[in-house]
């Protein structure tokens, strides 16, 4: 046990190994994101190859400068995305060796390297662009509040976009409209703002919407509204030609939550084009229900 | 008032620390051997206790705090100790330097730092607070003009409260001076740019704050080990940033140290003993930090002077922490604190006196006193309506608002908070080679009081005649023989117990210093969304465990030399090898905390050290990456050179005090107006804090875009995303200079 006797010698030179490694580790992590030239290079790629219908996704999401380098192909609608399944086509902007939780799993079509910064471009077997969504036709719903003594309209503004509902009864935030939400876990979604309230459920119906084979459908809570965690959730009814598919339930704490409903075969012999969706928000509790919801009809007929 | 143990200097004191390493050997005390007298004079009068041994007695006197009980049942003639066996060293023997030299040593350290902070203040954006401390130091100048003017009208309730009013949250101390300096060094001598003269006395503190630390560590410990603690503090990135800025966490933390210091000196002089009252006075009129003052000195009075550290003492007071900082059963901290109660009475057996208690510090007194009578002369927001203002200011703290702060991944805005938070971000914001130093530094300190404790029960038993129970010496011999019995290499290992010597419980104090500011915001309900600088006066403390740790791994380190190279001659002249090695190996310690400091340069909030990945690591972890909007300052190039003729921007977190500040300075375009909100922008700025998100949405919506013109990065990691509103044409073209 001889060596024993140089533990205090050991332990000391510990010290300057670990400043050693300190250093060095430093260097590292300052130098992990690639200079300016990478991203300028991976722009290039972008800028030539780049598609049409095509998600470009930087990750992670702090990498300021491959935000910067491909923010023109990256517009606010792909930013605030339901999900990546519109997109037949990504491209990844990231760390070498790093891959964005949702884009886990895609084949990899191409890739490129530049100085530790790695650009892919993925292969979406699933992707195709949806048919029908309802942020995008939302001026064609009726949007009713269904009160137990009638239902009372909520007319369409052309101005705002939106179809106003809470103004005859004295609650102008009850309405159907455009919206970015920030959900529980900061990330944003483009989605239909649907406040909803005591007096009835909102219920907005489409009623000319391609036929398909699945029906998503989104929910979020803002951020601010579901940190709190004491109020009760908002549900929403999802019907098909007058038929129930199910009901979504978005509660305190939760994020962006995605319902997939098979649409059920129609009654009739015919294989009809369209068909009517319609969804019902209700709530037990109306303070601090900053709700929103977007659905997509998705799938060959 | 003083314990009169401390008025009778060494009366005491402990032995070498040589006599608590044989007892660890494992041999059942068995002779009174002579007790060797040391002579460890201090310069200072503190020390004095510590002057000189006290003869050995057969019945020394309890021992107390980190003191090592004068153990009188050693068997010296049995076995020599340690240091005796090894050959005679090649070094010179050490002398201690002059006091002149120390404090020389010091300012050095301090002045440079001082240089360093002031050479770097432009380039640090203006936080929000400091905007509204900008505000705030020219109001109270401008009572100081009144009163110069008009005492009468001055010191009336209308003209205190309109000059007062503002910011009465904060007591006024830095707020003159840093009006003061203001005028001084601006306005009168034009030598500082406005904000700059507005910082100085912030700067001031930090350096201060460097020279004390060196001092109190050279004294108690060495030269090397007070240069290791200065300049792990100064190079701590997170206490580089706060010691630019005009804010009160630096001169608190400052103020703390002081009075800490000087109760440590009140020890033995009645002078500092009114001096600590002073200085109680004066961190009161800085920052509310200071109410917790007394409760953290008390705590090391009971530690030293009251509890004798047994095991029993030291287990329940743990318990009874951790049951309060966990927020166990009432219950259990109710029998947590019978049981401390019961064990300290136990431990006061052969004290004497009612219950065993020492008298009270006489430095408690002068807090009592000049404390609160400084905070009422001195802030003239208190001399009308008094308890309504005190009240306020209080309340002010007591029922602020829980604002945001990411910590892994969540948003913190309301209790409970993660206990943990106060140390894991420590552990992943101080530099690594310094957590690592303290830890070995606290080791040190903790391996003394265990060595002090079986002392202190061989001692006991011997004197009842009675064996040590049989299951700790087992235990003791089958953890420590092989290493004990291995005699270990390199000089002999008595630093700490020298110290302990000189200032008797100094373990203590440093120990109880640290955490307990670190244990106030453990507690679940506190709020953290200061994120570090909220226990910064902890952070003096353990940069000494961390110049002690090193220095004392050092000197093995260098002690591995053999002798016979030890003092090589060139020419005429003898190198001492071994302090030449340490010192250059200290440099080495030193250069990943200075590397980390230059590299978190301006960024100071967003460093992390290696632990968390760096920067980006932090980034993927999910941690705070800033507040106080201060980054804008970094981005102020980019804006000059942007931002078109007369464009509005949305600063976002960026104060409007601070905005204005930017403009005073000359370090942005006079032209650029401010804007309420992104609508009315040309150019919008997101500060990127995880709650920050939904701002930085309701932008996209606002402009129809998620592409920002420009990210300001740090290390790679977005730090302000700036956003352009769509139709305007970004660039500024200087108008022609008509001649």
């Amino acid at each position: 046990m001889r060596f024993l006797r140089h533990w205090p010698a050991a332990l000391g030179a510990l010290l300057p190994l670990a400043a050693v490694v300190e250093l060095a580790g430093n260097a590292w992590t300052a130098n992990l994101v690639p200079s300016d030239a990478a991203f300028a290079e991976a722009r290039r790629v972008v800028e030539r190859q780049f598609r049409d219908g095509d998600l470009v996704v930087v990750y992670p999401d702090w990498m300021g400068q491959g935000r910067t380098a491909l923010g023109p192909w990256m517009p606010l609608r792909d930013q605030a995305r339901a999900d990546i399944l519109d997109y037949p086509r990504v491209w990844q902007l990231t760390l070498d060796g790093r891959t964005a939780p949702e884009l886990e799993g895609l084949p990899v079509e191409q890739s490129w390297s530049f100085d530790g910064l790695s650009l892919e471009l993925l292969r979406n077997p699933a992707g195709a662009p949806a048919l029908w969504r309802a942020y995008d036709d939302l001026a064609s719903a009726v949007v009713v509040v269904a009160a137990p003594d009638g239902e009372k309209p909520c007319p369409w503004q052309e101005r705002d976009q939106a179809h106003h509902c809470g103004d005859s009864f004295g609650q102008s935030w009850v309405y159907v409209g455009p919206f970015l939400v920030t959900d529980m876990q900061q990330q944003p979604h483009q989605c239909l703002w649907a406040h909803p309230t005591q007096v009835g459920p909102i219920v907005a119906t489409w009623n000319d919407v391609p036929a398909g084979r699945t029906l998503v459908v989104h929910t979020a809570l803002t951020y601010t509204a579901a940190r709190d965690m004491k109020y009760p959730p908002v549900h929403l009814e999802t019907l098909v030609d007058g038929r129930s598919l199910g009901t979504a339930e978005q509660p305190d704490g939760a994020g962006w939550r995605t319902w997939t409903y098979e649409v059920p075969a129609p009654e009739g012999a015919t294989t009809p084009e369209v068909r009517q969706v319609q969804l019902r928000i209700s709530t037990e509790f109306q303070g601090m229900r900053h709700f929103c919801f977007d659905a997509a009809m998705r799938g060959p007929t | 008032m003083n314990d009169e143990r401390n008025d009778t200097p060494g009366a005491d004191d402990p032995p070498e620390p040589s006599t608590p390493d044989r007892a660890l050997q494992g041999e059942a005390p068995s002779e009174l051997p002579e007790q060797p007298r040391t002579e460890v004079r201090g310069s200072e009068g503190e020390a004095s206790t510590g002057d000189q041994l006290p003869a050995t007695s057969p019945q020394p006197p309890l021992a107390t705090g980190d003191q090592l009980p004068a153990t009188s049942h050693q068997p010296a003639a049995a076995e020599p100790a340690a240091a005796d066996r090894r050959p005679p060293t090649a070094d010179p023997p050490p002398r201690r330097p002059p006091r002149w030299r120390r404090h020389a040593v010091g300012a050095a350290l301090g002045i440079a730092y001082l240089a360093v902070l002031l050479s770097t203040a432009q380039e640090i954006g203006f936080a929000r607070d400091e905007g509204f401390y900008f505000t705030a130091a020219d109001r109270y100048q401008q009572w100081f003009d009144l009163l110069l003017k008009d005492r009468k009208q001055a010191t009336g309730k209308e003209a205190v409260v309109s000059h007062w009013e503002m910011n009465a949250e904060h007591p006024p101390l830095m707020k003159v001076l840093f009006g003061l300096s203001h005028r001084l060094f601006h306005n009168k001598l034009g030598w500082l740019a406005p904000s700059t003269s507005y910082r100085l006395p912030g700067m001031l503190c930090g350096a201060l704050l460097v020279y004390l630390v060196f001092v109190f560590a050279a004294k108690r410990f060495g030269e090397l080990e007070g240069f290791l603690a200065a300049a792990f503090l100064a190079l701590m990135p997170v206490f580089f940033y706060h010691a630019h800025l005009d804010a009160f966490d630096v001169a608190i933390t400052l103020l703390c140290f002081l009075v800490l210091y000087a109760f440590e000196k009140s020890r033995t002089s009645n002078l500092w003993a009114f001096l600590t009252g002073i200085l109680f006075g004066l961190a009161l009129l800085t920052k509310l930090n200071a109410f917790f003052l007394p409760p953290t000195m008390f705590v090391i009075w009971v530690l030293r002077d009251v509890i004798r550290p047994t095991p029993a003492t030291i287990l329940a007071g743990l318990g009874l922490v951790v049951a309060l900082v966990f927020q166990l059963d009432m219950r259990v901290v109710g029998a947590l604190g019978v049981l401390l109660v019961i064990a300290v009475l136990r431990a006061s057996d052969r004290r004497g006196g009612f219950l065993g208690l020492p008298k009270i510090p006489t430095a408690f007194l002068w807090m009592a006193l000049l404390g609160p009578l400084m905070l009422y002369a001195l802030w003239p927001w208190m001399w009308f309506d008094t308890l309504d203002h005190f009240r306020g200011y209080v309340n002010f703290h007591a029922k602020h608002d829980y604002y945001n702060i990411a910590y892994f991944g969540v948003n913190y805005f309301h209790p409970p908070f993660p206990i943990g938070y106060p140390f894991v971000t420590t552990a992943l914001t101080t530099p690594v080679v310094t957590l690592l130093a303290g830890v070995v530094g606290m080791a040190l300190f903790l391996r003394w009081r265990l060595r002090a404790m079986h002392a202190d029960l061989a001692e006991r038993c011997a004197a009842a005649q009675v064996d040590p129970p049989g299951w700790r010496t087992g235990l003791r011999r089958l953890l420590l023989r092989p290493w004990r019995s291995a005699h270990p290499a390199g000089p002999p290992d008595d630093e700490i117990g020298a110290t302990q010597t000189r200032s008797p419980g100094i373990g203590i104090f440093l120990a109880v210093n640290l955490l307990v500011p670190m244990l106030i915001i453990a507690h679940p309900k506190v709020f953290i969304f200061g994120g570090t600088k909220h226990w910064m006066p902890a952070w003096p403390f353990l940069a000494i465990f961390a110049g002690v740790g090193a220095a004392w791994g050092l000197r093995r380190l260098a002690a591995v030399i053999p002798d016979r190279f030890a003092l090589p001659r060139l020419g005429p002249v003898t190198v001492p090898v071994r302090p030449l090695l340490a010192g250059a190996l200290s440099l080495l310690l030193l250069a990943p905390a200075a590397q980390g400091t230059a590299q978190s340069h301006p960024f100071g909030l967003s460093h992390y050290n290696l632990l968390a990945g760096g920067v980006p690591g932090s980034a993927d972890l999910g941690m705070c990456r800033q507040f106080w909007g201060f980054t804008t300052g970094s981005l102020l190039p980019w804006l000059n050179a942007n931002v078109p003729r007369n464009g509005a921007v949305f600063f976002h977190d960026t104060a409007w005090d601070s905005f204005r500040m930017f403009q005073t300075d000359g370090t942005l375009r006079k032209d650029i107006r401010w804007a309420g909100g992104p609508e009315t922008a040309a150019v919008s700025l997101v500060h990127h804090e995880l709650h920050m998100a939904e701002l930085e949405h309701a932008i996209w919506l606002a402009y129809g875009s998620a592409a920002p013109a420009y990210v300001l990065t740090h290390h790679g990691v977005a730090i302000i995303s700036v956003y352009a509103k769509p139709g305007v044409t970004l660039g500024y073209v200087p108008r022609a200079d008509p001649h």
